[in-house]
C-alpha cells in the first residue's frame, strides 16, 4: 500500500513500498536535510567515501630525523605507495621500510630479497628480515628516488615491491620485494635506515593510499 | 647527538618531531662496517693480457 502526501502546490509525493517479502526499514535523518535524488547532479557533503579513490598524504621534507612515520592509514586501505624523491642520508647506511600497527612498527618477520644493478655491475643480492631494505651504498652523497608499493594480500599479510634509482655519479637501480604478516591492522609506514642512526639530510617523501 | 623521528598523520596532516626514547635507542642495531666500495675492473686490459698469454702459449 502506498502513502500519498498532497502538496500545497497542487502536486503530491507518494511513498511506494518495494515488492519484497521481507521487512525493510527506511531510516530518516534526525535533522533538517535534503534527501539526495538521482534527477540531477548532486554534491555530496559530510560524506566519506571509503576506497575507490587514491588519497595523497602530506609530503615531508626528509631533511632531519632518523625515521619518518606516516601514521593514521585507514583500516580500509588495500594498497599503500611510498614515494621518495632525491632522498639522502647523512651516512652510508641503506634506506629501510617497515610496516606497523597501532601497537608499533614491526621489526622482524620480513621475508624477501633485494639486489642492485648498474654502476659497478650486478651485486649479489641479500635477504630481508628486519624490513624492506634498499641496497647499502658506499657514498653518503647518494640520493634515492622511486617508490615502493605495499598491497594487502589477505588479512594482515602485505606484499611489497620497490625500485629506486641511486644517484652518485653514475646511476644504479636497487630493487626489493617481499612480504610480512602483521599482528594487526596496518596503520603506519616507517621509512628509516638499516643502522637506525643515520639521519635524513635531503629530499622529500610522501605516500598514497587507496582502498 | 639527539636522535629524532618525524611522525606525520596522513589524515590530519599533522607533523611532529619526536625524540627517540631510551628504549628505542637501545633497540637500534649494533654499528656495522659499511660495505667496501667495488673496484672497477678494466675488462679490455684483462682480455688483452689473456690474448697475449694465449699467443705466447701457441708460439711455444
Amino acid at each position: 500500500m502506498s502513502l500519498k502526501l498532497n502538496s500545497s502546490g497542487g502536486g503530491s509525493v507518494t511513498l511506494q513500498e518495494p515488492t519484497t517479502a521481507s521487512d525493510v526499514t527506511l531510516s530518516l535523518p534526525a535533522a533538517n536535510t535534503t534527501i539526495v535524488g538521482t534527477d540531477a547532479t548532486q554534491t555530496l557533503t559530510n560524506k566519506t567515501i571509503q576506497g575507490g579513490a587514491v588519497t595523497s598524504g602530506t609530503a615531508v621534507a626528509s631533511t632531519s630525523g632518523t625515521a619518518i612515520d606516516f601514521t593514521g592509514i585507514p583500516s580500509w586501505a588495500k594498497r599503500v605507495t611510498v614515494m621518495l624523491a632525491g632522498v639522502s642520508l647523512s651516512g652510508t647506511s641503506a634506506i629501510r621500510f617497515r610496516l606497523g600497527t597501532s601497537s608499533g612498527v614491526a621489526t622482524s618477520g620480513y621475508v624477501g630479497g633485494l639486489t642492485r644493478t648498474g654502476q659497478s655491475g650486478d651485486l649479489t643480492g641479500g635477504t630481508l628480515s628486519a624490513g624492506f631494505d634498499t641496497y647499502v651504498n658506499s657514498n653518503a652523497a647518494t640520493t634515492a628516488s622511486g617508490d615502493i608499493v605495499f598491497a594487502n594480500l589477505t588479512g594482515n599479510t602485505w606484499v611489497g615491491r620497490g625500485s629506486f634509482g641511486l644517484v652518485t655519479g653514475n646511476g644504479t637501480i636497487t630493487t626489493v620485494a617481499g612480504n610480512i604478516a602483521l599482528s594487526g591492522t596496518l596503520d603506519r609506514v616507517r621509512i628509516t635506515t638499516v643502522n637506525g642512526t643515520d639521519t635524513f639530510d635531503a629530499g622529500s617523501i610522501n605516500i598514497l593510499y587507496e582502498g | 647527538m639527539t636522535l629524532t623521528r618525524i611522525e606525520v598523520n596522513v589524515q590530519t596532516g599533522e607533523a611532529k618531531e619526536i625524540e627517540l626514547t631510551s628504549e628505542e635507542i637501545a633497540a637500534l642495531p649494533e654499528p656495522t662496517q659499511p660495505e667496501p666500495a667495488v673496484e672497477p675492473v678494466d675488462l679490455r686490459a684483462m682480455i688483452e693480457t689473456l690474448q697475449a698469454k694465449v699467443a705466447a702459449l701457441e708460439a711455444q
